[in-house]
């Protein structure tokens, strides 16, 4: 009796164990796939037409050739729900059958130099506007200047945005959203603390008592990661700086160190973000988060006012008690500065070695028609014709004409020698001038390392 | 012309055994030769090689600049102490309590083979999760690590462990602990199994204590498995990429920063894979230099109980 017990018992732990052997494995299995086309209801098998405003020379051309598609949209979110319609659509009027994989951006950007330097790229990505430079440079971009010719809907398109993607002239990307950023503001929490939104830097560090009154802080940075340059070069821009500039040969530098009043205004930036800390005006604990931190803080009222993009709109769903309050104000700038925001022109890149590139301008230019936009990017859109009525449209569109945009050079170094800039001033406590001074230093050395320092 | 014709036949044999192995072996030689030689040779080429993936001027042979290009690499220095204590501690870590754990669930108790399954569970979750999961937990706003703390009243305010610098590393190498030691666990158990019970019994009656019996008796039969679980796992922590990666990106500021996150940025930011392939070099000589150690000690351990 006790023996057969035993064995009972023996049988229950091995079927445990398996039970969790397999969990386990789905979990192993289900890691960074997402789903790709082919095990998806994405509808890749039907096909005719195309759509009204895409490339007309490929209407029913598509004759069942596959578009190889890597994307990035956030799974389950408004972006992927309409665009997975649309491409169901396209696929119908158009006949090419597109196979799509979602990637994260550095997943995307890794996997894209891995296959592109194997002459193996997909045909269609999209992708961030810091890797232009980079791709271009590497020699792995497709000119896309003769399907601009012919794509009618070009105009439709913000000339900021159509410049952002072109290099001497030469297209090389389309685009398919421009997200700008602003001051989103807690009005809930601001009114709690009895504040005005701040104006400028002065105002913001003037908010010391603000945690005191609302339990939160009332000001976010993002010190870590890819949303630290993209904070950074607007605070430059601010007071006129910029990472690098052209110049005569048609190469790039980094001028401050051959100009004191430069590198001193460079320095005020540093100061700025130093005294958010001193002061008590920033969480201490942001000196290291990235953008993950700061968007889910502000999204949830732990931040009163922080810099960041329109994306935002899909947390009124996900919080709609912490979002209800936010206002879209423009981003405070030094008074002795002007205003200035990011513009994230984001791109569609095609390469030289994709195997159905017309394929590709006919997928990338559906997927910046009116219709589709309208879809997936209505309150973020790149078209100048696709608006909303919410704060998440008009409230940025109104600060489009201070944007400013990374130059397309390598930017892998340099961003993060931006990066490490900040953690100077902020972690190792080295002095802002020490930081301006490293920092020119340093994306010169980044352009000389790609070939791209102008002598 | 009898023995001649032996000899042909014996000949003909011989070449048809050699043919037949040479096929034989030949997809694994294959294998072998595109799976491995290959790659690694590229790596040596690329090493003394100029190769950047954007500057196209950068090409012909470097000699030993990609290697002077590491070095002098400011962060280099903090890259090798970091994977010194990254990998010394992780496998210090992972072998203690992997040690304590087995010698418990080799004891005779209520539920034991419930607790055998359930210890192996951290193995099992894959790192992506497994970092994410910690990265979550220890976060200071939301983290239930310090909610848990902060009511209990330990801390006053909350931790940031991911991103404080002096406290960054200690946290990494906690959470790989954490999800390594249960293999340590089933290995150790594996081995405790196979120890005698007759000799702890006459030890045991000739007086010896728990201690000693652990130290003296099972220790010492224990030596071939933690040699070759201690020296694998220090090839596979100094190796490692993804859990540090997941976790903090080698930050804050390059506190956790290691040498295959370095060979990382040098290949994919800074598109240097000259440089890239430099310090994969180094970890390559590294790496055979301490396995040429762990041979020989393995080798003097079979000679020892032969």
């Amino acid at each position: 009796m006790r023996n057969h017990m035993k064995n009972h018992l023996k049988k229950w732990t091995a079927l445990l164990l398996a039970g969790v052997m397999s969990m386990a494995l789905t979990a192993c299995g289900s890691e960074n796939t997402q789903p790709s086309g082919k095990d998806t209801d994405a509808g890749q098998e039907t096909q005719t037409g195309a759509p009204a405003d895409a490339g007309q020379d490929t209407a029913k051309a598509g004759n069942g050739e596959t578009i190889e598609f890597w994307t990035t949209w956030v799974p389950g979110g408004d972006i992927e729900a309409g665009s997975l319609d649309m491409i169901e659509k396209f696929e119908a009027e158009t006949g090419y059958k597109v196979n799509y994989t979602v990637y994260t951006y550095d997943m995307l950007h890794d996997k894209v130099i891995s296959a592109a330097s194997a002459g193996n790229p997909p045909d269609l990505i999209w992708g961030l506007p810091e890797w232009l430079g980079e791709f271009h440079n590497m020699g792995i971009l497709e000119d896309l200047t003769p399907y601009y010719e012919k794509w009618e809907d070009k105009d439709a398109v913000y000339e900021s945005v159509l410049s952002a993607l072109q290099i001497q002239d030469h297209y090389y990307a389309v685009p398919h959203e421009m997200t700008l950023r602003a001051l989103e503001v807690h009005k809930d929490l601001n009114a709690k603390a009895g504040v005005e939104v701040p104006k400028t830097w002065e105002d913001v560090l003037a908010l010391t008592d603000y945690y005191e009154k609302a339990g939160v802080y009332p000001y976010g940075i993002a010190a870590a990661g890819v949303r630290s340059p993209q904070e950074l070069i607007v605070y430059l821009a601010q007071y006129g700086l910029e990472v690098c500039t052209i110049q005569d040969d048609g190469k790039y530098k980094n001028t401050w160190a051959e100009n004191p009043e430069d590198l001193a205004k460079a320095a005020k930036v540093f100061q700025f973000y130093k005294d958010l800390v001193d002061k008590g005006v920033v969480d201490p604990a942001s000196v290291t988060w990235g953008y993950e931190e700061t968007d889910e803080n502000f999204a949830t009222g732990y931040t009163g006012m922080y810099v960041t993009g329109n994306w935002l709109e899909e947390r009124e769903k996900s919080n709609p008690e912490t979002m209800g309050d936010v206002d879209i104000c423009p981003i405070p700038y030094p008074s002795d500065g002007q205003p200035a925001t990011y513009i994230e022109a984001k791109p569609q890149y095609i390469f030289s070695d994709s195997k159905n590139k017309e394929g590709a301008f006919a997928l990338a230019s559906a997927v910046c028609s009116k219709e589709w936009q309208e879809a997936a990017f209505a309150s973020h859109s790149a078209r100048k014709d696709v608006f909303t009525d919410t704060i998440w449209s008009k409230g940025f569109a109104n600060l489009a004409d201070d944007g400013v945009v990374f130059p397309p050079v390598t930017l892998g170094g340099i961003t993060q020698a931006m990066i490490d800039s900040i953690a100077m001033v902020l972690q190792d406590g080295k002095s802002p001038e020490d930081a301006a001074s490293w920092l020119s230093e340093a994306i010169n050395q980044s352009l000389a390392d790609s070939g791209e320092l102008s002598e | 012309m009898k023995n001649k014709q032996r000899l042909h036949k014996h000949k003909n044999r011989a070449q048809r055994e050699i043919t037949t192995s040479v096929v034989m072996l030949l997809p694994a030689i294959l294998f072998l030769v595109l799976l491995i030689a290959y790659p690694v040779g590229k790596v040596f080429h690329d090493a003394f090689s100029y190769t950047h993936l954007v500057n196209k001027s950068m090409e012909g042979f470097a000699g030993l600049e990609n290697f002077k290009t590491v070095m002098r690499d400011p962060h280099f220095t903090q890259a090798i102490k970091n994977t010194v204590v990254w990998t010394v501690f992780s496998v210090a870590g992972e072998y203690m309590v992997g040690m304590l754990t087995a010698v418990l669930l080799n004891q005779k108790f209520k539920g034991r083979a419930i607790f055998r399954t359930c210890i192996f569970i951290p193995w099992l979750v894959p790192i992506i999760v497994a970092g994410m999961t910690w990265d979550w937990m220890l976060n200071p706003n939301f983290g239930i690590v310090n909610y848990i703390l902060t009511q209990l009243h330990l801390v006053d305010a909350p931790v940031n462990f991911l991103g404080n610098k002096s406290t960054a590393m200690a946290t990494v190498i906690f959470v790989n602990i954490w999800r390594s030691f249960p293999y340590y666990t089933i290995s150790f158990l594996a081995a405790l199994q196979s120890i005698p019970k007759d000799l702890n019994e006459a030890a045991s009656i000739d007086g010896a204590g728990m201690f000693r019996r652990f130290f003296s008796i099972t220790m010492p039969q224990m030596k071939t498995v933690s040699l070759v679980i201690i020296f694998m796992h220090l090839i596979w922590t100094s190796i490692n990429f993804d859990f540090i990666w997941v976790m903090t990106e080698g930050g804050p500021n390059y506190a956790t920063e290691t040498l295959p996150l370095m060979i990382y940025r040098y290949s994919m930011k800074k598109f240097n894979v000259g440089a890239a392939s430099a310090l994969s070099t180094m970890m390559i000589a590294m790496m055979t230099i301490l396995f040429i150690f762990y041979y020989r000690m393995r080798t003097q351990a079979a000679n020892d109980s032969n």
